[in-house]
C-alpha cells in the first residue's frame, strides 16, 4: 500500500492548480454572477489536456490515468464549481462513453475536436421532465429508424453544457416494448434541424454552467449515430454514472477544500473578545472536522478512482465514494459560513457561492438516496 | 538551426529571503512552495518554442547551470516543449558569480554545436543581476540583444528583433549566431501540456561537468564580504475617514501634498 502520488501525478496537480489559480479562481465570481461562461480559461485548458484527459493520445487526448483525472476536477472545483462541473460533465459523461463504446470512426470524427477545445464542449442527455432516476421506465424521447437515419423526438432536460456543446449524447427509446433493452445512446449534432435548446434555466448556483431543457422535433441523424450497442443505452449510462460519480466527488472535494482554506484564512484574520476566533475552540472544532473530513472524501475519491483505473469493478465505491464526498462537501461549506458569521452570508465572501455549488453536488448524477440504494444492493445482495 | 535556453532554477516568487546571524542566506517560502524555474525564463523558454514552430528551428535545448535538485526546471522546460535539456552540475561550479556561469554557458552551447541563437529571460529573480546573457554573449564572441520584446524574422543569416527600452521601442537586425535577453512583453507563456508532462517525467537529463565542458577556475571574481539583511522599513498606518468618497479623496491629497509625495 503506497498512499503518495506518483511524480507525475503530482506534477499534473501542481500544473492544474497553478493554472486555475490564475485563471479560474480569480474569474469564479464573475462568471456566478453574470452566468458567463468562461470560455476564456476553457480554452486555454485544450493544450493543457484538461479537456480530452481520458482520451487517447491518438485522439489529441491526455490520456491521463483515473486518479490524475480526478485530481483535475477536484483543482478545476478549488477555483469555480461552474467551470468545474461543465468540464467534468464533458471529459466524464460525453467523452468517456465514445472513448468506451464509439467505434473508430465516430471517434475519429469527434473526439479530436473536442478534445483539444478546437470546438465546443459535449454533453449527455439523460433526464426527462418525467425522468430522473427511473430512466428505464421514465425515458419517452423515442429514436426510430426510418431509411439509413433515426428519427429523434422528445424532451430533455437538466442537460448541462446544451448551450456550448458541439455534440450530445443522447438516450432514446429505440424499442418500444420497454425494458432494460430498450434504450440507446445516439449522437446529436447540437446544429441538427429540429434540435432546440431553451434558455439557460436559474438555478440557486453553478450559474456559470449552464443548465438546459432540450427538445428533439424529427431529428434526423445517420444510423451509424448509435454508440455503443443498440438496446445497451441503459447499461451504458449506468456504467458512465459510476465514473461520473467519482468526478463529482472529486468536485465535493475541491468545492470543500476552497471552503476551509477560505475559513482557516477568515478565522486568523477575524478577531473577537480580544483574539483571532481561531484561538475560540468553538471555532478550532468546525475546522478540525473539516480538515479531517476532507481529508477521509479525497483518499475514498482516490480509491474508487484507482478501482476504476485497474479496471476493477467499482460501482458501489463510486456511489460511496459520491455519496460521501458530496454529504461532508454540504457539511464543510455550511460550517465555512458560520467560521464567517454574518460575513459568510454575504455576496462578497466566496463561501456564500461555494455552498450554493456544491449543493447540487447530493442531487447531480445520482441524488444520495439512489447512491444509497446502490450501497444497499450490493451489500445486501438485492 | 538549433536554439538553447539558457534557464536557472529560483526560489518561488513567495520564498523570503533571510540573512542569517552568520551571513549565510537561506529562501524559504512561507507556504512551502517548490523552487521554479526563473519566472523570467518562462517568456524565453516559450520564445524558443516559437522559433521552432514558427521560425524552423530544428531543436529546443534547455540548459541549466546548478545541482540535481536543478532538473526540475529542466523538466518544466520539457513539459512545456524544449526537445531536450541538459544539466551542467559540477562540485567546481559552485560558488560561480555570472562571469563563471556565462564560462560554463559559452562552453556548453559551444558543445551543443551549430547554435544559432541562445536566449535568456531578463534575469533571474534571486540574483537580478542581469549580467549573464551579455555576458555569456562576450564568452562566446556573438551580437547580444538584450530586452528583446519581439522577434520579427529569422532568415538569411540573421535575425530582426523589437528591443524595449525605457524611452521607447527599437527595431534591429543583427548577423546570426547572437544572444537574446528577453522582456515579459513577448509573449504568453505556455503551460505545461499533461502529455509534455508525461515526456518529461520519464525523460533522463544528460549531466555534464567541468571535464564534459573543458573548463577550470570557474569560481567567483565577486568577494562576498559581508551579507545583511535590510532593516525592517518602520511606518505606521492610517485611515482616512470622511463623509463621502470625495472628501476623502481630497483629505488623502492634502496630506500627500504635506508630505511632499506628490
Amino acid at each position: 500500500m503506497d498512499f503518495q502520488l506518483s511524480e507525475e501525478q503530482r506534477e499534473f496537480r501542481h500544473v492544474v492548480h497553478e493554472f486555475v489559480a490564475k485563471e479560474v479562481k480569480p474569474m469564479a465570481r464573475h462568471t456566478d454572477e453574470t452566468g458567463e461562461f468562461n470560455w476564456t480559461a476553457v480554452h486555454k485548458m485544450g493544450p493543457l489536456g484538461l479537456l480530452g484527459l481520458e482520451v487517447p493520445e491518438a485522439y489529441g487526448g491526455a490520456a491521463v490515468d483515473a486518479i490524475s483525472a480526478a485530481i483535475a476536477i477536484e483543482e478545476l472545483a478549488w477555483g469555480c464549481g461552474s467551470t468545474a462541473l461543465a468540464v467534468s460533465a464533458h471529459n466524464g459523461l460525453a467523452l468517456g462513453p465514445i472513448v468506451r463504446y464509439g467505434t473508430e470512426a465516430q471517434k475519429q470524427a469527434w473526439l479530436p475536436n473536442l478534445a483539444t477545445g478546437k470546438g465546443k464542449l459535449a454533453c449527455l442527455s439523460l433526464t426527462e421532465p418525467g425522468a430522473g432516476s427511473d430512466l428505464q421506465g421514465g425515458v419517452r424521447t423515442t429514436a426510430v429508424k426510418e431509411g439509413d437515419s433515426w428519427i429523434i423526438d422528445g424532451s430533455k432536460m437538466w442537460m448541462t453544457n446544451a448551450s456550448i456543446a458541439d455534440l450530445m449524447v443522447v438516450l432514446c427509446r429505440t424499442d418500444p416494448a420497454g425494458g432494460s433493452r430498450s434504450l440507446s445512446h445516439i449522437l446529436v449534432p447540437t446544429n441538427a434541424p429540429g434540435v432546440s435548446v431553451a434558455p439557460a434555466e436559474k438555478k440557486m448556483g453553478l450559474n456559470g454552467s449552464p443548465t438546459h431543457a432540450v427538445s428533439f422535433e424529427e431529428v434526423r441523424v445517420p444510423l451509424a449515430n448509435v454508440l455503443g450497442t443498440e438496446g445497451r443505452g441503459l447499461q451504458q449510462t449506468l456504467a458512465t454514472l459510476d465514473s461520473g460519480r467519482v468526478s463529482i466527488g472529486a468536485l465535493a472535494v475541491g468545492l470543500a477544500q476552497a471552503a476551509y482554506e477560505a475559513a482557516v484564512k477568515y478565522a486568523h484574520e477575524r478577531q473577537t473578545f480580544g483574539q483571532p476566533i481561531a484561538h475560540h475552540q468553538a471555532v478550532q472544532w468546525m475546522l478540525a472536522d473539516a480538515a479531517t473530513e476532507i481529508q477521509a472524501a479525497r483518499l475514498m475519491v482516490y480509491w474508487a478512482a484507482w478501482l476504476k483505473g485497474e479496471g476493477r469493478p467499482y460501482t458501489k465505491e463510486a456511489a460511496m465514494t459520491k455519496l460521501f464526498a458530496t454529504e461532508v462537501s454540504e457539511r464543510v461549506c455550511r460550517n465555512a459560513i458560520q467560521v464567517h458569521g454574518g460575513y459568510g452570508y454575504s455576496r462578497e465572501f466566496e463561501v456564500e457561492r461555494i455552498y450554493r455549488d456544491t449543493r447540487l453536488m447530493t442531487i447531480g448524477e445520482g441524488t444520495s438516496e439512489i447512491q444509497r440504494l446502490v450501497i444497499a444492493r450490493h451489500i445486501l445482495n438485492l | 538551426m538549433k536554439v538553447v535556453v539558457c534557464t536557472k532554477q529560483t526560489p518561488s516568487t513567495t520564498a523570503d529571503l533571510t540573512v542569517r546571524p552568520d551571513g549565510s542566506v537561506s529562501w524559504d517560502d512561507p507556504g512551502g512552495k517548490p523552487n521554479v524555474v526563473n519566472p523570467w525564463d518562462e517568456y524565453s523558454i516559450e520564445e524558443g518554442i516559437r522559433l521552432k514552430e514558427n521560425h524552423g528551428a530544428s531543436d529546443v535545448i534547455a540548459l541549466t547551470m546548478g545541482g540535481d535538485e536543478s532538473q526540475e526546471a529542466l523538466k518544466t522546460a520539457l513539459a512545456m516543449g524544449c526537445t531536450e535539456a541538459i544539466l551542467l552540475s559540477d562540485a567546481a561550479f559552485a560558488g560561480a558569480d555570472t562571469l563563471g556561469t556565462a564560462k560554463v554557458l559559452a562552453a556548453a552551447i559551444n558543445k551543443v554545436g551549430d547554435v544559432q541563437i541562445a536566449i535568456f529571460g531578463k534575469s533571474a529573480i534571486d540574483g537580478d543581476t542581469g549580467q549573464t546573457a551579455v555576458q555569456t554573449a562576450r564568452k562566446l564572441g556573438w551580437t547580444p540583444l538584450t530586452f528583446v520584446s519581439a522577434i520579427t524574422a529569422v532568415g538569411n543569416g540573421q535575425i530582426t528583433v523589437e528591443r524595449l527600452l525605457d524611452d521607447g521601442k527599437e527595431t534591429v537586425t543583427a548577423p546570426l549566431p547572437v544572444v537574446i535577453s528577453t522582456v515579459k512583453e513577448i509573449n504568453e507563456p505556455r503551460y505545461p501540456s499533461f502529455m509534455g508532462i508525461r515526456k518529461a517525467s520519464r525523460a533522463t537529463i544528460p549531466v555534464w561537468g567541468a571535464g564534459d565542458l573543458g573548463v577550470d577556475g570557474v569560481g567567483s571574481k565577486v568577494d562576498w564580504s559581508k551579507v545583511y539583511a535590510l532593516p525592517a522599513r518602520e511606518g505606521s498606518v492610517e485611515i482616512i475617514d470622511g463623509d463621502s468618497v470625495q472628501q476623502k479623496a481630497a483629505k488623502l491629497v492634502a496630506k500627500l501634498f504635506e508630505e511632499k509625495v506628490i
